[in-house]
């Protein structure tokens, strides 16, 4: 079942948090002055953030967690649901969240748990979050997004390293018997798995001596297989493809005019791909927003991090149609209606 | 769309200078101006001026313009 919805759940607030250390791609000398400046033009993406060695996703998370619960003014005893999505895991296990729910001071009896999702994670979140408030047994809920991609690209490996920034998102989310619903579109492609993957490390090719090793894969792209791989045409391939797919399919099944979206926001992979689906489905540039220029390509995080950065005061009472896709391959679109919601400049950590 | 055409486009596309010389069978992968990222915007194009779907693998098969052109236009028709 690819289309559904979810009721009875309202977003009430969003908050990121990102490294305070710039890695500006115009300083990037593995390439020449004529190939960074192309790839740029291309990408559009011109700077990001990357953490100090030793900081996690937990420590940002941690932050943008405590400011949004601030700011919404809610009791930490109040979160019934802590849901992470992250591929920047702390450990091969426990669960990431619960280490956060300690470090936050929520509860025990705050249900949280990991989703091992990238690029579609923060639309996935939304869903699952979505499945356990509609009830009304789950009150309130918190969904933190977000990767340190940064540790997993090797500097001489161009097809990865100018893209990838970190940060992380909280969002709140409550139950709202008033609220109106929710509806998505979420895929997956299994069978090109390997189009973005890191080969080692996991349960089937554990961590060796020789997964340090650095080897040539072509020009400009050396890595070893700790390192995060992308199979650049593939991937680009899939992007242009499936998620306008999956968006007009949610229309169709939603009958919501595109007209009526007042914004659109995209996974923030690079420019050449959200304009190719942009000009695809004839969505005005206008109501697409962007925040990869400033922040590159933030995994699971960057749909949030576009909303605060580009949208923090337009947010309320607004339309919006969410689309996430890559790692897995796995894509997922979701269209919401919000009422009040708070949204937090990105800060630094 | 006559050859020609489809030519200044990829010209177009890719910003290449006027002194670049464009050879219908000449492999793209040979050429001084192609890279992957090339390949993206080529892709793009497909896409967003043609309405045409083309993957990683139909760009490394059909190899160079003349035969990216033969395939655009069969898809398109």
């Amino acid at each position: 079942m690819a289309f559904f919805s979810t009721s009875h759940s309202r977003i009430d607030g969003i908050s990121c948090v990102v490294p305070k250390k710039v890695v500006d791609n115009h300083d990037y000398d593995y390439i020449n002055e004529t190939e960074r400046k192309f790839l740029m033009k291309t990408t559009g993406i011109e700077r990001k953030r990357h953490v100090e060695t030793g900081t996690t996703v937990l420590d940002l998370s941690k932050v943008a967690v405590e400011r949004l619960l601030e700011k919404l003014q809610w009791k930490k005893e109040e979160v019934d649901l802590l849901v992470l999505v992250t591929q920047s895991r702390e450990y091969y296990l426990p669960s990431s969240a619960i280490i956060l729910q300690d470090k936050i001071g929520l509860p025990s009896s705050c249900m949280a748990f990991d989703i091992g999702l990238g690029c579609s994670g923060y639309v996935y979140g939304l869903s699952i979050v979505g499945q356990f408030l509609r009830s009304g047994q789950f009150k309130k809920a918190i969904l933190v997004a977000g990767d340190v991609s940064s540790v997993s690209v090797h500097y001489e490996d161009k097809s990865t390293y100018p893209l990838f920034g970190d940060g992380t998102s909280a969002t709140a989310i409550s139950y709202d018997e008033n609220a109106g619903d929710i509806f998505y579109d979420v895929q997956n492609d299994g069978e090109n798995h390997e189009a973005i993957i890191i080969r080692d490390g996991g349960a089937k090719n554990l961590f060796r001596d020789d997964s340090i090793e650095i080897k040539n894969y072509g020009e400009g792209i050396n890595r070893s297989r700790k390192d995060l791989e992308l199979n650049g045409l593939d991937v680009f391939s899939f992007s242009i493809k499936h998620p306008p797919s999956g968006i007009k399919s949610l229309l169709e099944q939603t009958q919501i005019e595109l007209d009526s979206i007042d914004y659109f926001v995209f996974h923030q992979a690079n420019k050449l791909i959200i304009e190719t689906i942009r000009k695809k489905l004839k969505i005005p540039a206008e109501k697409v927003p962007y925040s990869l220029q400033e922040y590159g390509n933030t995994s699971s995080a960057s749909i949030p991090i576009t909303i605060c950065h580009q949208l923090k005061n337009e947010a309320s009472n607004k339309r919006f149609l969410l689309s996430g896709f890559g790692v897995g391959l796995s894509w997922a679109a979701c269209i919401l209606d919000t009422k009040n919601v708070i949204c937090l400049d990105p800060i630094e950590y | 769309m006559e050859y020609k055409e489809f030519e200044e486009q990829v010209r177009d596309v890719l910003e290449l200078e006027d002194d670049v010389q464009l050879d219908k069978d000449q492999k793209l992968v040979d050429t001084d101006y192609w890279s992957s990222m090339h390949a993206l915007l080529i892709m793009a194009m497909a896409e967003s001026e043609f309405g045409v779907s083309i993957t990683g693998e139909d760009l490394r098969e059909t190899g160079t313009l003349g035969s990216l052109y033969n395939l655009l236009m069969e898809r398109k028709a």
